[in-house]
């Protein structure tokens, strides 16, 4: 007759274990940094925008909506910007 | 921020706005309930009128020479003050007696002509459950 | 059964509610222990698992005819096909708040799942922020809309009082989950921004990570929406398929904010501008989609299809204001990190241009929210309720909408930052010309009513720049490999290698079918009512009509009348097809209802209505619809979705490791 509260019963007491289970393993005791590094992930940010223009540019170039004219000062800015955001990461403790 | 983002943003309310204001001024209409037609209206006519009601019989519906349907709204919730409607068109799905309508047209010598008529319903389907008390109609 | 179901929802309720706090205490820590984020992605997942139990408590209640159910008896009968018992789930209030939780769940299991490898400072607070809404959800199943309650009879009922007939259709069986999966997916990135401003992990990270779910959240969104539309156009008789109604205006609103949120979010990530107006645009799309379950449910404004008014609008409201203190608290908190890195610098950029389909695409949502709240707005005002329809909706947004497509041609060919005013010239040329040319072309052929005229012209204009770029794309990248431009292989090689820039371009050209489809059928239609006896014949534009007979027929759960009507070309009297509109009468809630015979063609739909048959059952009327173009518009929207999917797709491994080597090739020394 109360099938149900033997299902409901069985339900809770897998739910239970595989909940509980990860707080007992050695392997995840551990503690994460939840912090990070904030200056260093907006440098690389700044890099990851800069090479991401760079692409374009040469896109744009490819597509046409550049002359030859705007593309080299444009590159250069950005490579030189580039060359800046590297330094400073380096400086930073990063890659 | 940019001079350019705050030119755009501000041409766009000040645009919108405008666009907004008059389309609404031109084609807003009045929400009545039957009942609070009757005595606005005063045997005046109105124009641009929505009235909400519940429909009472009798009804009609003749499709020849053309599509013309006539009944009668009062309030969903009860009342006297019935109001005749003409609609000149298809009887919409679902349309009879008892049912909750919406109408959008005008008040001409006191009978509505409906320009667009909708049944209320679709997913509004509660059927009231007997022996409980019902959760929602408060109509 | 129902005790089970009812067991599991409350154990969702607990786990969600745990899982939240939890979440969002860790988020907020510098350091947490790795097992206690294990145990709050473990429990989002289980949050799923007990929410879809109690949906297969209740389907199983369903087919199995148990009307001890308050819910079931309410919502199917003995008489209705299985599949019907199945999507009757959804048919009310009740079941389709649970299937609202569960898909809520389902996709916060899948981020849970996904979290792994995501950067662990953004993952417990984007874990307590996917609870949260789980919990909000869960608490209005639990408390006030809870489907598992017995019916309170002194004896069993025998059967069940049915379904709507209206709604016994197979759209109603995928239409309410595709726009439910819609919304619900749709407050992913919200959870992910929200998570991102209380970590203060703000990087690009969270911008990235989001936009797959937004795609498909969005992408089911469109369908949902546009089958909506469908199934108003087949079902509901009236030859059109949208309207305006609250309830479909309550679906569009996240859908453009979502979609302006896809396009700024490029600008962020590449140029780290408009990070305020992103957590804005995305706070707000989430918030649109909570409104329109409020809208739906509250009663607040009349719709034709608006569900039971209810007591539970309240809480919606209460979860809004919530919504938005947290967003406006998080900013503040974080406001030094929101602020820009550059500004735009031209007008003639590719970012300018995505603040301008922005704009227009929150003046279309203002506008349309506006038209809804209207009468709310208007009797809180004036003290005297008003309203807007149809009329008002076209007035703003067909000039809006216009201007929008406009910008969908110019967006693209525009450069990143600064575009050369010399060569935007060269590329524009030649599409303005070809629309100019075709607007002339339809003014003189007769088309001479304003909006018409300029639509196709846009249209056109929007086409060819697409075209143009596909062209010029093929052909950088035939000189870039030295393959042939037209050649089915450098085609191939460019869609795989800028997938989602093609994506766009798809969805760009269903837009544009969309636009045509949309343009033809609200200045072209044609409708007529005639009334016909045996024999008799109609003609209407190309197409001749003639009575044949009539026919009954008795089915499990109404009865039926079917007019067999001859569809005849008028050129030469040859016989298109024999259509059957038909009236219905549902024996158990003595509704009558209308079935239309509809011929789908690409030049046109005809839409045939059965309205009545006079007494002495000879003669029948008619009222009939031409709708040119029609089926464009379902053609359109497929584009629409597969572009989408395109886009929403995991990215095959190869070409990102490739893609990954030509990033580092690139690099500059």
């Amino acid at each position: 007759m109360n099938m149900w509260i033997v299902a409901a019963a069985v339900m809770a007491a897998i739910l239970a274990f595989l909940l509980v289970k990860p707080l007992f393993e050695p392997a995840l005791s551990v503690e994460a940094d939840l912090k990070g590094d904030a200056p260093l992930r907006n440098l690389l940010d700044e890099k990851e925008r800069t090479l991401r223009a760079l692409k374009d540019l040469e896109l744009d170039y490819a597509m046409g909506k550049i002359g030859s004219e705007e593309l080299e000062p444009a590159r250069r800015a950005l490579a030189l910007e580039a060359g800046k955001l590297l330094e400073e990461i380096k400086r930073n403790g990063g890659r | 921020m940019g001079k350019i983002f705050i030119s755009l943003v501000s041409l766009f309310i000040v645009v919108g706005a405008a666009l907004i204001y008059s389309s609404t001024t031109g084609t807003s209409s009045l929400v009545l309930l039957p009942s609070e037609l009757v005595a606005k209206a005063e045997a005046k006519d109105l124009r641009r009128i929505r009235i909400g009601g519940r429909v009472i019989d009798p009804i009609s519906y003749q499709t020849e020479p053309s599509m013309v349907l006539r009944f009668s709204v009062k309030d969903p919730k009860g009342g006297e003050q019935a109001v005749p409607v003409v609609y000149e068109g298809l009887k919409p799905d679902m349309f009879a007696a008892g049912r909750d309508v919406l109408i959008d047209g005008d008040f001409v010598g006191g009978t509505v002509r409906a320009a667009k008529l909708q049944t209320q319903c679709p997913s509004k389907y509660e059927p009231a459950v007997p022996g409980a008390q019902q959760q929602a109609p408060k109509e | 059964m129902i005790e089970f179901g009812h067991f599991a929802l409350a154990l969702a309720w607990i786990l969600a509610f745990g899982a939240s706090i939890t979440g969002v205490v860790l988020g907020s820590r510098a350091k947490a222990q790795l097992g206690q984020i294990e145990v709050v992605r473990r429990a989002t997942m289980a949050v799923a698992a007990c929410l879809g139990c109690a949906l297969v408590a209740l389907g199983y209640s369903f087919v199995t005819n148990d009307y001890t159910v308050q819910y079931v008896w309410q919502y199917s009968n003995r008489s209705m096909p299985w599949i019907y018992k199945v999507t009757a789930i959804w048919g009310g209030m009740d079941g389709s708040m649970l299937l609202w939780c569960f898909l809520v769940a389902l996709f916060a299991s899948f981020v849970a799942r996904a979290s792994v490898s995501y950067p662990r400072p953004l993952v417990p607070a984007l874990l307590g922020f996917l609870n949260t809404s789980a919990l909000f959800f869960t608490s209005i199943t639990l408390f006030f809309t809870n489907p598992f309650r017995y019916l309170k009879t002194p004896v069993l009922m025998p059967d069940g009082n049915g379904l709507n007939p209206l709604l016994q259709n197979e759209y109603m069986a995928i239409h309410p989950p595709m726009l439910y999966l819609g919304f619900t997916g749709l407050f992913i990135p919200y959870a992910f921004c929200m998570a991102a401003l209380a970590s203060g992990h703000l990087s690009n990270d969270w911008v990235r990570l989001t936009r797959r779910w937004t795609l498909i959240g969005w992408t089911f969104l469109t369908a949902g929406i546009v089958l909506g539309g469908h199934w108003a156009y087949l079902e509901l008789g009236w030859g059109g398929f949208w309207a305006w109604d609250p309830v479909e205006n309550a679906s569009f609103l996240p859908w453009l904010t979502a979609t302006a949120f896809l396009h700024s979010v490029m600008v962020q990530e590449r140029k780290g501008m408009l990070k305020l107006w992103n957590v804005f645009l995305v706070t707000l799309t989430y918030a649109l989609t909570v409104f329109g379950t409020f809208l739906t449910r509250s009663g607040i404004v009349q719709s034709v299809h608006a569900f039971a008014s209810t007591d539970i609008g309240w809480t919606f409201l209460l979860y809004l204001g919530l919504i938005f203190v947290v967003a406006v608290a998080l900013v503040i908190r974080r406001r030094h990190e929101l602020s820009p890195q550059r500004t735009i610098e031209s007008l003639f950029s590719r970012e300018a241009i995505f603040l301008l389909n922005n704009l227009v695409l929150l003046s279309i949502c203002f506008a349309v929210l506006w038209g809804v709240m209207f009468p709310v707005f208007s009797e809180a005002l004036t003290g005297q309720k008003q309203t807007v329809g149809i009329p008002f909706f076209n007035a703003v947004n067909v000039p809006l909408f216009l201007l929008l497509v406009f910008l969908m041609g110019v967006g693209p060919v525009i450069a990143w930052k600064r575009s050369s005013l010399r060569l935007m010239v060269r590329s524009f040329a030649v599409p303005f010309l070809g629309a100019f040319v075709v607007g002339v072309a339809l003014v003189w052929a007769g088309v001479t009513e304003f909006y018409p005229v300029l639509a196709y012209s846009i249209a056109f204009f929007v086409l060819m720049t697409i075209l143009g770029e596909l062209q010029r794309g093929l052909g950088a990248q035939a000189a870039a490999t030295g393959a042939a431009t037209l050649a089915p292989s450098n085609a191939v090689a460019l869609f795989r290698r800028q997938r989602m820039r093609y994506g766009a371009h798809l969805i760009h050209f269903g837009v544009l079918v969309m636009t045509v489809a949309i343009t033809a059928s609200m200045a072209h239609k044609v409708e007529r009512e005639f009334t016909l006896s045996s024999g008799e014949k109609y003609s209407v534009g190309r197409f001749e009509l003639e009575l044949q007979e009539f026919h009954d027929e008795e089915q499990a759960n109404y009865d039926a009348v079917q007019a067999h009507v001859a569809l005849k070309s008028l050129k030469d009297g040859s016989l298109l097809e024999v259509m059957a509109p038909e009236m219905r009468f549902y024996r158990k809630n003595k509704e009558n209802t209308t079935e239309v015979a509809l011929r789908m063609g690409q030049r046109e739909d005809v839409y045939l209505v059965l309205a009545g048959i006079d007494e002495t059952g000879t003669r029948a009327s008619f009222k009939i619809f031409i709708n040119p173009l029609q089926v464009w518009l379902w053609y359109g929207a497929i584009i629409m979705v597969l572009g989408g999917f395109v886009m929403a797709l995991p990215l095959p491994r190869q070409a990102t490791a490739e893609e990954r080597s030509r990033g580092r090739a690139e690099q500059p020394a």
